[in-house]
């Protein structure tokens, strides 16, 4: 019995600190230098981080550009949709 | 009309006459004429997160309010510089501390714009190929990115 707790309890854990990732979508409007702007702006990456994510939504269509708690995951994903960039969310396979 | 920068951060938009106003206008006529739902559109990828309903229900409607919100700004500096020029030549003003929502409002526009005549990347357009309607749409959208992008030279901060 003691031995099934512990287990259920580990599963949940680690259920918990699956990280989410935020995925910012390429669309047709947004400018690339807003994209950039927007990605300091939100998580405070430096210009370089910044533009390097930026071309990977630009020439892959997408690209993850933060992965952690399920919780700071959304709060960033509204911000960045507030910012008119498509946004998901997607855990960690 | 002429764009140029303040001395004191921000840009100023100098209009020549009636016709200018019309185009001004016209940035809260392109992003909301169509019905195009812009909060829907950036959240709806959302879908495959566990919470969508909550999403649905608490953040897309907080993204369109703020999205509204970023219309009243330019509608009301819009408005209030052409009542103080009487419709002539006269100035609207953006102070940096407005950028984001001019910038934001530049964007409803050309993303309602893009839902109706699908121009994708600009530099792939033939105008030669576009109807009156899509190509007048293609200049202001041309026009809409050239204060974009002034913006993120000397508003955005």
């Amino acid at each position: 019995m003691a031995d099934t707790e512990t287990s259920t309890r580990t599963r949940e854990e680690t259920a918990l600190d699956i990280p989410w990732q935020v995925v910012v979508h390429d669309d047709p409007v947004n400018l690339m230098g807003y994209v950039t702007w927007v990605l300091m702006k939100v998580f405070g990456y430096d210009e370089r981080k910044a533009a390097l994510l930026m071309m990977q939504v630009h020439k892959q269509g997408r690209s993850i550009v933060w992965a952690g708690q399920r919780e700071k995951a959304e709060f960033y994903a509204q911000q960045l949709q507030g910012h008119q960039l498509t946004t998901s969310l997607e855990k960690t396979a | 009309m002429k764009l140029t920068p303040s001395p004191d951060g921000g840009l100023r938009l100098d209009v020549e006459d009636k016709s200018d106003w019309q185009l001004l206008l016209g940035i809260l006529h392109d992003a909301q004429g169509s019905g195009f739902d812009l909060a829907t559109q950036v959240g709806g990828k959302m879908d495959q997160a566990a919470d969508w309903h909550d999403w649905v229900d608490y953040v897309i409607p907080d993204l369109r309010e703020g999205f509204l919100a970023h219309l009243k700004t330019l509608l009301l500096a819009i408005e209030s510089a052409r009542l103080e020029a009487a419709g002539g030549p006269g100035c609207v003003r953006i102070p940096r501390e407005d950028a984001f929502h001019w910038y934001g409002a530049l964007n409803q526009a050309r993303f309602a714009l893009e839902a109706i005549h699908h121009f994708g990347p600009g530099d792939a357009i033939d105008p030669g190929s576009l109807s009156q309607a899509s190509l007048h749409a293609f200049i202001r959208c041309g026009f809409y990115s050239a204060i974009q992008n002034s913006l993120l030279d000397h508003g955005l901060e």
